[in-house]
């Protein structure tokens, strides 16, 4: 472990907090503007698969920390015990958005038409924004 | 029961000339869990607790209390 691998640890933990943070208002406008979303360019094959891509990927970093191309020192650096510890309680953050946003997309279902699709899609970008935000938050502190 | 564990890190750090960068780099972590050690905000592990107490050259419970110095 060098000096210029703690700097540029730090480094990428910023970065990788900053992104989440883009990811999650991305997911946020998303799950607004992409309910009833026949209106979009793209075909609906591109359009759902885009979509699980998108949904495997940021489930893989808040499962992983990511950083899965960086060395070994690297990737201990910025998936260290604090990022860990962060990690979980954003982890934590999602599992509770799921369960609201379930329960009042539930709701909200008795008074107005909306698939099963849609539901499930509101509920997993709602979700995994919550935790991206809670994650960039606890590791910009 | 105590709700906060207390701790002398950024004494003893200072003491000892170090940087937080360069206590990071003897203990094997980023220079972020040093410094939410310092303030207060995390609570390491035991593990990290006497890998802190080795680098330092300080017995563990010099450097973490259960009480506020006095």
């Amino acid at each position: 472990m060098t000096a210029s691998d703690i700097d540029k640890a730090e480094r990428i933990a910023r970065a990788r907090a900053l992104i989440m943070a883009i990811a999650a208002l991305v997911l946020l406008i998303q799950a607004v503007l992409g309910v009833g979303d026949e209106a979009s360019s793209m075909t609906p094959v591109l359009r759902n698969a885009t979509w699980g891509v998108m949904i495997l990927f940021w489930l893989i970093i808040l499962a992983t920390g990511g950083g899965l191309r960086l060395g070994r020192n690297l990737r201990s650096l910025i998936n260290d015990e604090v990022s860990f510890a962060n990690r979980s309680l954003a982890l934590q953050t999602g599992f509770w958005a799921a369960m609201l946003v379930g329960l009042i997309v539930y709701f909200a279902s008795l008074y107005t038409t909306i698939s099963v699709r849609e539901g499930l899609r509101i509920v997993t970008d709602l979700s995994i924004a919550a935790a991206l935000i809670r994650y960039a938050w606890l590791e910009t502190r | 029961m105590a709700e906060r564990l207390y701790n002398r890190l950024l004494a003893i750090r200072t003491e000892r000339g170090l940087t937080q960068a360069g206590l990071a780099e003897l203990v094997g972590v980023s220079r972020k869990t040093i410094n939410t050690v310092e303030n207060g905000i995390f609570i390491p592990s035991t593990l990290l607790a006497l890998k802190l107490s080795r680098a330092l050259g300080r017995p563990v419970e010099e450097i973490f209390s259960l009480e506020p110095d006095e």
